[in-house]
């Protein structure tokens, strides 16, 4: 196979370049070695940043943060709800810090503004009446499953191609220029052969890997960060802890859950993280102090993603005021900002780029650099319109419009009409399914869960997906021998989440789950 | 009000519990928090599936592996109520159900192999009649019909894992799957349940599936046939249609069940044995090592029941009889000791489905030959208390697929001990 | 925080296998679904609103059968009420929520109530324009309302007692007050009557939040002044008891309701907690007959057990058979809506042809509604478990 870039990694920032190229006429081959958003793009707060959170510490971060959020919520609309956050201080924070937090983010033109605590007591009711301060953001919540995808989509609506399963093992050169790769399915072992002009290494926490394959040393850090989703919303707007960044400072509801993040950990393990119980208790701990009522609250899941941070490269920057709350190795105060490096000019590989660092909410503006730079080198000159173009979603989806969802729980369906409930949990209905169905890469049921959130809800997946499975096979997207297999593996890794949160009645949903698989299905004997 | 025997706990234990007290003449009240959990289940007793516990091999014959489960496990429900005492049970509910007018086939002495919605099989004791005709060691070919929108039974996905087994020679029948379109039967099998209740329906239906049939073919059903009326709607198909049928049960609300609830229920309180159920608090009243009644709330009106002696049959967690914070595990009803591993790491495994299933299924209060709950000392906490099902610890009934069969069991011995000791 | 809400939910659907209204209509999706399924969708806006919610009939079967007690009514009518604050409902069900509150208005509140549903011209227009249901006979009776009575009957001496004796007793059935205040004088008990108003269950289930928290305020300050004095208040309607125990707190958001409402007792399980202290007047005749008796939904919700039926054992020679447990479909006014008429018809046949086989001599109930929906279908004459009691210390 031929072309023109060749992308590496399929989550927000691939997919964000992987769109960019196309737009701006090039062809592009995008490979990931998993499936879609099976890196940090898959395991983060869906957190939309006003920025404000950066505005301290790491101003330029912050900035682009602001800017970027303006634009996405324009053209990714319908995968977002505007819910807006509140910085809040509590009466053990210091005091200061929202000045400081006002200043900074009136410095870099964020519109943060202080508003009265009443008020927001009387907008949120479940949240603390010790909250001393409170500062309005334009923060606003994120489906990342549905943004990367439609990112996509967009690029592959304009020619672009994209290979799951691929995962690059060589990277071909000649006369100091990039002019291939190998990938190889990891699941079956064959081999596919790329011929390029331009490498893209978006590869996110594998991205020091991929460099490696050239010989060259990116020095990323890795720093996990874990999360817990609670089985109700309980709050509509974004709520941050109004002091010197932390543990389990954020809230964000996503749908019909609430998410609590994050916690920071240097480690050197990437491959399939997973929260330890001891950072679920510390969210908890934390978060109670800003909602009391979560300490009842169910929790139906915890799960935990991997930063990849610039932590060699920044040895020489400003790490800003020292605090107590952080410790150099817990690298939250290593920056947040990204790192686009042109290894023509740094390494004598020309044609090869890396992108590495940023966060969910910067990588329009991660892909648009990454992408300026390839067109400098091509010499040709084409306008980024990716800030311009709206995304593509279905006429009837919207992140925001929960409301909606109560539609769909109509008349029982008499025979064959598609609006039947899969998913009870998140109301899901069996017409999205075979919507997305008919698209890229539906392997696995995380694949469906992701594109439509079937099995995030209460009972993870426990009652939906024999349904699933069984629609996969009916439409002939899974054969015969692979459906348990896929069944199972969905299984396992929803229980992968649930295990740390085994108390209460997600503990009793588990039992019932159990019950279902061993005693109607007999699943674990096959 | 006063009673001899209180059961609490309206699962297959606590039911059964009831009824061995009520049949030796004991006055017998049954209170429960919710409907029992018979919903829950297949409606087919397992009685012993796997044994040891991770075992690949299916116990073809629980008569014969039980002697060994006890002779290893003496701890085990089963080893408590001893091998005659498990027949007599599964002997008498084989009985009451015929009597009732839900007859189970089957015997200790070997297990059914049947078929699930996913199409593996799983191995269990005694089956309802309409169950029976699915023996997958028969060698007649399937016909599984589905219904178009009843969601949890795809009779392709079930007909394909089959055939896949049939050709790696672990089952004899060979399977054909259909979905009938026009019968509008609803989204969930309870609407189609009970409209199979009705003749006139069940025309329609054989009309339909008649065309669809093969010679020499048998047919399988979801378990659809009938709420209330399952062996007149087993017997109209099978005579219309010439060949034998069954039924799969599919995930709850699972209708074989209901339907075993149901009977059960109604032949207890036609046996005169109250049930209220419902109720959201129960608060134990006791008198040193004697329980003596529940109250069903604080206040100075809140009905209080007493009696002689009591069941416990309040199952795990699902059942609300245990309950875990985030530190903590409890029996809710009378706090009695529990040992479980102290850290929650330990209460799960890091599969769902691996072979060494989950500590959080093996917990359970411990119990001594008497069905007496007992302390870390053996000491009996209440004399006149028992236990049956689910809350006693001591087993993984899901890996071994025991959970019917011990419920029968422990819940047959539990009510027995109890009306004896009220003196019946 | 209250412990048990939609978080308890564990998808087992054992309330969707017993919902009634599910039994009988596709027109309501099952409580698993409209309650907590559909509760984490509606945090954002409460008031969200979907046509399938005005199905479910209020039994609470589903929270009594739910291994946890999820309260799923509460969980949909929270919302509806939101919603009809925004939404008013229409005129029929303005009408049907504030007939007895209009009863009240003296002279001329009575006659409109009659035309609801008595006056056939209006009746007939009614129905079609409406869609109240044909056919239902709900007179009120033409004759003195139970208040009244009781201001020409002769105060008994003994302990005091206060008697809520709700809108059916008061305008529809006035013999069941009457027998009720017999049997407590009987008992040495000096009964008076607080003031009361409408217990506000109708216009709570037919959208009027307002004013139903209105009376209910005006309701629990009368009944703190007999509270205060150290005298309790029974009463002989189930659903007016469990609004008042329950729904004032849950669903009007009245503090201090339940604290009210613990010195709020059923009559039967007065009269058994009196036996059981000894204190119950006995020297029943003897009634050779046998009645069924059926435990009104609302009964069952206070979880009180079955104290009528405990009360009736008392009686020599009687059988009482319980009638299996179910809703017999009115609910209130519920079945008198043209969309649900039948819906109501269909929940309730069970009980209906348990009856019809049986032909015992009498259904009881502690419910009015159950006893018009069981008679209406079966011919059989229906009594309230108090009306037997005083047939057995008087015949």
């Amino acid at each position: 196979m031929k072309t023109e870039v060749v992308v590496i990694g399929g989550g927000a920032t691939g997919a964000g370049v992987f769109r960019d190229l196309a737009l701006r006429g090039l062809e592009v081959v995008l490979l990931e070695k998993a499936d879609l958003t099976s890196g940090t793009s898959g395991r983060n707060h869906g957190l939309l940043h006003s920025g404000a959170r950066y505005a301290v510490y790491d101003p330029d971060s912050a900035r682009e943060c602001f800017q970027e959020n303006a634009l996405i919520k324009k053209i990714a609309a319908p995968c977002l709800e505007e819910t807006g956050g509140f910085f809040l201080s509590l009466p053990e924070d210091p005091p200061e810090y929202a000045d400081t937090l006002l200043r900074a983010c009136h410095s870099l033109g964020i519109p943060a503004k202080e508003v009265a605590v009443a008020d927001v007591l009387h907008q949120e009711t479940k949240l603390s009446p010790r909250v001393k301060r409170a500062i309005w953001v334009p923060d606003a919540s994120v489906d990342p499953f549905r943004l990367i995808r439609a990112n996509i989509e967009a690029g592959e609506n304009l020619g672009g191609r994209v290979f799951l399963h691929r995962q690059v093992v060589e990277i071909f050169t000649a006369r100091g220029k990039v002019t291939g790769v190998k990938a190889i399915d990891p699941r079956t072992g064959e081999e596919f052969k790329i011929q390029c002009h331009f490498l893209i290494n978006a590869a996110g926490v594998w991205a020091g890997e991929i460099a490696r394959l050239a010989g060259i040393n990116l020095g990323i850090l890795f720093s996990k960060g874990s999360l817990v989703v609670f089985n109700q919303r309980l709050v509509n707007a974004v709520i941050n802890r109004c002091r010197p960044p932390a543990n389990g400072d954020i809230f964000v509801p996503h749908g019909p859950t609430l998410i609590l993040g994050t916690t920071s950990q240097t480690v050197a393990q990437v491959d399939d993280p997973f929260p330890e119980i001891e950072e679920v208790d510390l969210l908890l701990g934390e978060g109670e102090k800003m909602i009391p009522q979560t300490k009842e609250t169910r929790v139906i899941r915890a799960y935990a993603g991997i930063r990849p941070l610039l932590g060699a490269r920044e040895a020489e920057r400003e790490a800003g005021p020292e605090t107590p709350n952080a410790s150099e190795a817990d690298g939250r105060r290593l920056s947040r900002d990204f790192l686009l490096v042109n290894h023509g000019a740094q390494d004598q590989l020309r044609g090869f780029f890396s992108i590495c660092g940023g966060k969910l909410t910067t990588y329009r503006l991660m892909a648009e650099k990454t992408v300026d730079a390839v067109m400098d080198e091509i010499g040709r000159k084409e306008s980024c319109r990716t800030a311009e173009i709206p995304l593509p979603f279905p006429r009837e989806y919207s992140f925001h419009a929960l409301e909606k969802k109560l539609l769909k729980i109509a008349q029982i369906p008499s025979a064959n009409v598609p609006q039947e409930i899969v998913c009870e949990c998140e109301l899901v209905s069996k017409k999205e399914i075979l919507q997305e169905v008919g698209k890229l890469g539906i392997f696995s049921l995380k694949e469906l869960q992701e594109r439509t959130r079937a099995g995030m809800g209460p009972c993870q997946g426990g009652f939906c997906a024999p349904r699933l499975t069984a629609l996969l096979l009916e439409t002939g997207k899974i054969t015969a021998a692979e459906a348990l297999t896929i069944l199972k593996n969905f299984l396992e890794e929803r229980w992968k989440g649930i295990r740390p949160v085994l108390w209460g009645p997600q503990l009793r949903e588990e039992q019932l789950i159990q019950a279902l698989y061993t005693e109607f299905f007999n699943l674990d004997r096959f | 009000m006063f009673y001899d025997v209180i059961v609490i706990g309206a699962g297959l234990a606590g039911l059964m519990a009831a009824e061995a007290a009520q049949r030796h003449g004991a006055r017998v009240l049954v209170l429960a928090r919710g409907m029992g959990s018979l919903p829950l289940t297949t409606g087919c007793i397992d009685a012993l599936g796997y044994f040891p516990p991770a075992s690949g091999e299916i116990v073809s014959s629980p008569w014969t592996t039980l002697p060994q489960l006890i002779a290893e496990c003496p701890h085990h429900p089963y080893a408590l109520v001893g091998l005659s005492k498990i027949a007599e049970a599964f002997s008498y509910f084989q009985k009451l159900t015929q009597k009732i007018g839900l007859p189970y086939y089957g015997s200790l002495n070997s297990n059914f192999l049947l078929p699930t919605p996913l199409g593996t099989f799983r191995p269990t004791c005694l089956v309802p009649e309409t169950m029976g005709a699915g023996d997958l060691t028969l060698p007649e070919p399937v016909l599984l019909l589905g219904f178009a929108g009843l969601k949890d039974f795809s009779p392709y996905l079930a007909a394909a894992t089959l055939n896949q087994l049939k050709e790696q020679q672990k089952i004899a029948p060979h399977f054909r799957a259909e979905i009938i379109e026009k019968i509008d039967g609803g989204g969930s099998s309870l609407p189609i349940a009970a409209a199979l209740d009705q003749e006139s329906f069940r025309q329609e239906l054989i009309k339909s599936i008649r065309m669809r049939l093969k010679p020499a073919e048998r047919l399988g059903l979801p378990a659809v046939l009938g709420l209330h009326s399952s062996a007149e709607a087993l017997a109209d198909l099978e005579a219309q249609l010439q060949t034998k049928v069954f039924e799969i049960p599919l995930p709850p609300p699972s209708i074989p069940g209901l339907r075993l609830q149901n009977k059960l229920r109604n032949h207890l309180q036609s046996s005169g044995v109250r049930l209220l159920i419902g109720l959201a608090a129960l608060l134990p009243q006791k008198e040193g090592d004697h329980l003596s009644g529940f109250a069903l709330g604080n206040s100075k009106y809140s009905p209080a029941y007493t009696a002689t002696s009591f069941v416990l049959a309040t199952g795990k967690f699902v059942g609300g009889g245990l309950e875990a914070t985030t530190a903590k595990i409890e029996e809710t009803l009378l706090h009695l000791p529990l040992s479980y591993p102290e850290q929650r790491k330990e209460w799960f495994n890091r599969n769902l489905l691996g072979l060494s299933g989950q500590p959080f299924n093996r917990m359970g209060i411990a119990v001594n030959e008497n069905l007496q709950p007992v302390n870390a000392a053996g000491k009996v906490i209440y004399k006149n208390l028992f236990a049956a099902g689910g809350i006693i610890g001591h087993s993984d009934s899901m890996m071994e697929k025991s959970g019917g069969g011990i419920a029968l069991a422990t819940g047959y011995l539990a009510g027995e001990l109890a009306a004896k000791y009220a003196g019946f | 925080m209250d412990k048990s809400d939609l978080d308890q939910c564990i998808k087992c659907s054992i309330c969707t296998a017993f919902c009634p209204v599910l039994k009988a209509t596709g027109l309501f999706p099952g409580p698993k679904l409209a309650g907590p399924d559909a509760e984490r969708f509606r945090q954002k806006d409460i008031a969200a609103l979907a046509s399938w919610i005005e199905f479910c009939d209020y039994c609470k079967i589903c929270e009594r059968v739910c291994p946890y007690n999820v309260p799923i009514p509460w969980l949909h009518l929270r919302s509806r009420l939101a919603a009809h604050k925004q939404k008013k409902p229409s005129f029929r069900d303005w009408l049907l929520g504030h007939a007895y509150y209009l009863a009240k208005l003296g002279k001329w509140g009575a006659p409109f109530s009659n035309w609801i549903y008595g006056w056939s011209f209006w009746r007939w227009l009614l129905e079609r324009g409406l869609g109240i249901a044909p056919g239902i006979k709900l007179p009120f009776s033409r004759g003195q309302t139970f208040a009244a009575w009781f201001k020409t009957h002769q105060p008994a001496p003994g302990n005091p007692l206060a008697y809520f004796y709700g809108c059916h007793t008061n305008y529809v059935d006035p013999q069941v007050g009457r027998d009720v205040v017999f049997v407590l004088e009987k008992n040495g008990f000096a009964v008076f009557l607080p003031e009361q108003e409408c217990c506000a269950l109708p216009l709570i289930s037919n959208g009027f939040a307002d004013l139903a928290a209105n009376l209910a305020q005006k309701n629990l300050t009368s009944f703190k002044k007999v509270v205060a004095e150290g005298v309790e208040i029974v009463f002989s309607s189930p659903s007016c008891g469990m609004t008042i125990k329950e729904e004032y707190e849950q669903i009007l958001h009245i503090s201090g309701a339940k604290e009210v409402g613990e010195n709020f007792v059923e009559i039967s399980q007065f009269l058994w907690h009196l036996y059981e202290q000894g204190k119950l007047r006995r020297g029943f005749k003897e009634i050779r007959e046998t009645f069924y008796y059926h435990a009104p939904c609302h009964l069952r919700a206070l979880k009180i057990g079955l104290p009528a039926l405990d009360l009736l054992s008392l009686i020599p020679g009687l059988q009482v058979v319980e009638i299996p447990e179910g809703c017999c479909g009115l609910a209130g006014t519920y079945g008198l809506k043209k969309e649900k008429y039948k819906i109501a018809n269909e929940i309730g046949e069970e009980i209906f042809r348990f009856v019809r086989r049986g032909r015992p001599k009498g259904v009881i109930s502690d419910c009015e509604a159950c006893r018009l929906q069981i008679e209406r279908h079966t011919g059989i004459k229906t009594y309230h478990p108090i009306q037997i009691l005083r047939q057995a210390y008087e015949v």
